[in-house]
């Protein structure tokens, strides 16, 4: 069954790569992108966004193995992630809503073990 | 800040990697609440979303999973949109990045692209529509 409305995913807010050195991750993107992050967060998390609008991000982990997660844009977090729960969706945390400054978050895995992240900007 | 013209502009998709297509396909077209946009036959799927950005899945072809297939890993796949594919390319090799191939690009129905790897062991491509 496919979602509508508000818990529906309507884009790509953000895709992220793990890192383990950030200084020598922000080097070597700074010269792969030919230009500077636009937003840091703390220590461990920095931005690029291109003038198309698309963001990439790097997040520093402390237990790192290299992947990446894209954050699915959704209105309303709490009931997209309760319609992929019935459907038997995994969630870490059992579905957790996690709150940042800026967004809230929950952390789901794939039919393949891929991460993602559904994603609600404040 | 203004972005290099001759650097990355943007991004054209992101790929995961899967091991079964007809699950994975069956999993995000319930997840995005769409059918896909374009599939390409025991290859991948692709779905471009409403605000217009493209998300797509990729069963990697038995010819690329002795040499590719090891450092690919699942989740990792960001296509950097560039404007001339061959001089990125050669540009970011002269700084040392490891390309898949030497960095050969290689050609699809809608684009060409080389596959190379980060200073973490991220899999990335420089991709150009045609």
């Amino acid at each position: 069954m496919a979602t509508a409305g508000a818990t529906k995913v309507k884009g790509m807010d953000a895709s992220y790569y793990t890192v383990k050195d950030m200084a020598r991750a922000t080097k070597f993107y700074n010269e792969l992108l030919g230009m500077e992050p636009t937003t840091t967060f703390g220590e461990s998390v920095v931005e690029y966004t291109f003038p198309s609008g698309e963001t990439f991000g790097l997040f520093q982990s402390e237990n790192h193995a290299p992947r990446g997660g894209i954050l699915f844009a959704v209105d309303d977090l709490h009931k997209a992630v309760a319609e992929h729960k019935t459907r038997g969706v995994k969630f870490r945390n059992d579905g957790d809503v996690m709150d940042s400054p800026v967004c809230h978050m929950a952390f789901g895995e794939d039919s393949e073990g891929n991460d993602f992240i559904l994603h609600q900007r404040k | 800040m203004a972005v290099s013209q001759t650097r990355v502009q943007g991004v054209d998709a992101i790929y995961y990697r899967v091991e079964d297509l007809d699950r994975a396909i069956r999993f995000y077209t319930d997840l995005l609440g769409m059918e896909p946009t374009v599939t390409f036959a025991n290859f991948g799927a692709e779905w471009t979303l409403p605000n217009g950005e493209s998300f797509g899945i990729m069963k990697l072809p038995e010819r690329m999973q002795e040499t590719f297939g090891r450092y690919w890993r699942g989740s990792s796949g960001v296509m950097f949109a560039v404007r001339d594919l061959d001089a990125e390319v050669a540009a970011a090799k002269a700084r040392g990045v490891r390309f898949h191939d030497e960095g050969k690009p290689q050609e699809t129905p809608v684009c060409h692209m080389v596959f190379g790897e980060d200073s973490e062991g991220n899999t990335f491509a420089l991709h150009k529509r045609k």
